[in-house]
């Protein structure tokens, strides 16, 4: 015993709530540290003076009459249902009391969130564009045509031409 | 409403008469919250509350505490809950000097004096730290009891005190004499 663990240990030993031989290891460094004798006699004034100045402070005071009158209507007073709010944070609080159900509601919470996020993954939402692309992109598009003579656009035509056939007037 | 505190080792129930309640327990749950939000005045309305809200929550004592440790549980959500709300309110330091401790002159050095003292600087801790000094000092629990009633460990429960009790030695003037090793119930006490 070295007087780090009385110090960790003092709290407990004056409780008595220590191990019987943990209990006499205590006493014993006690016995032979003087530094550990003067913390116990202390710790030992300190909760005498504290414990006195509370009952003196407190001694006296009493419930008013009016409070105790408010107490005994209160309690003769028929119970309100509980709000569906209350009912609510009720189930809520009961529920995280159990560890069980607070793990399947995580884990239906997470299966949903995954769910989710693998369904609108934008990987997986390209691909079907993609194929959706292929079978709309029509062959025939709308495309300007126009001709040339001395950079000057002599006439022009918007007409359904396939991309091959627009590049070669082009 | 708050939730009812988890109760901890097993005793025999004791019985939920109103009147009972109220007369063999509403005095000390009284001096207890007094010495938690240091005003006399919110003290009563506190105390009406947890008796109040036991009342109403009659269901949830299982009788596997003592009674008055389950009343006790209930008193501490409601002063926490009191001092959240403190802390939202703009601060009125008139009406704060005019309703906490103001300690007779006459009585300087007096054990009343020291009593006051200490009951004001117990304001300046945090919520926590004057639970737990209530708890030990006040309603005489152990670490282990402490532990359970505020559901924390015993290492918190006993770093919280140890910094709870340094914090009033530097707050209790020194000629006081509060924390020194006679203590002021030595002195001239009964």
């Amino acid at each position: 015993m070295n007087c780090e663990t009385f110090n960790d240990l003092l709290p407990e030993y004056l409780d008595e709530t220590l191990p019987a031989g943990e209990q006499a290891a205590v006493r014993e460094h006690v016995l032979k540290c003087g530094t550990c004798q003067r913390t116990l006699a202390r710790e030992e004034a300190s909760a005498k003076s504290i414990r006195f100045s509370f009952n003196r402070e407190t001694e006296g005071l009493s419930l008013r009459p009016e409070i105790r009158q408010n107490i005994l209507i209160a309690a003769n007073q028929p119970e309100a249902a509980p709000s569906i709010r209350e009912n609510i944070r009720a189930c809520w609080a009961s529920l995280w009391r159990q560890p069980a159900w607070a793990g399947a509601v995580l884990f239906c919470l997470l299966l949903l969130v995954f769910g989710a996020l693998f369904y609108l993954h934008p990987a997986k939402r390209s691909s079907a564009q993609a194929s959706t692309y292929v079978i709309d992109v029509p062959l025939q598009t709308e495309t300007y045509i126009y001709r040339r003579h001395n950079n000057t656009v002599v006439d022009a035509v918007v007409t359904g031409v396939s991309v091959i056939d627009a590049k070669l007037i082009d | 409403m708050d939730k009812v505190p988890r109760v901890a080792a097993p005793k025999e129930a004791e019985s939920f008469d109103v009147h009972q309640l109220v007369d063999r327990h509403g005095d000390r749950l009284l001096r207890s919250a007094y010495l938690l939000c240091g005003n006399k005045t919110e003290a009563q309305d506190l105390t009406q509350e947890t008796l109040i809200q036991a009342i109403k929550s009659r269901p949830g004592f299982r009788g596997e505490s003592a009674l008055y440790t389950w009343l006790h549980g209930i008193l501490l959500n409601v002063c926490r809950r009191y001092h959240r709300k403190q802390k939202r309110l703009v601060y009125d330091e008139e009406r704060v000097l005019q309703e906490t401790f103001q300690p007779n002159p006459l009585s300087e050095m007096d054990q009343d004096f020291c009593a006051a003292r200490l009951t004001a600087a117990m304001q300046q801790l945090s919520q926590e730290h004057r639970e737990v000094i209530i708890c030990r000092y006040y309603e005489n629990m152990k670490i282990e009891e402490i532990a359970r009633h505020t559901e924390v460990s015993t290492g918190t429960v006993k770093s919280r005190l140890y910094y709870a009790v340094r914090c009033l030695e530097h707050l209790i003037p020194k000629d006081l004499n509060l924390f020194a090793s006679e203590g002021t119930h030595q002195k001239g006490t009964p």
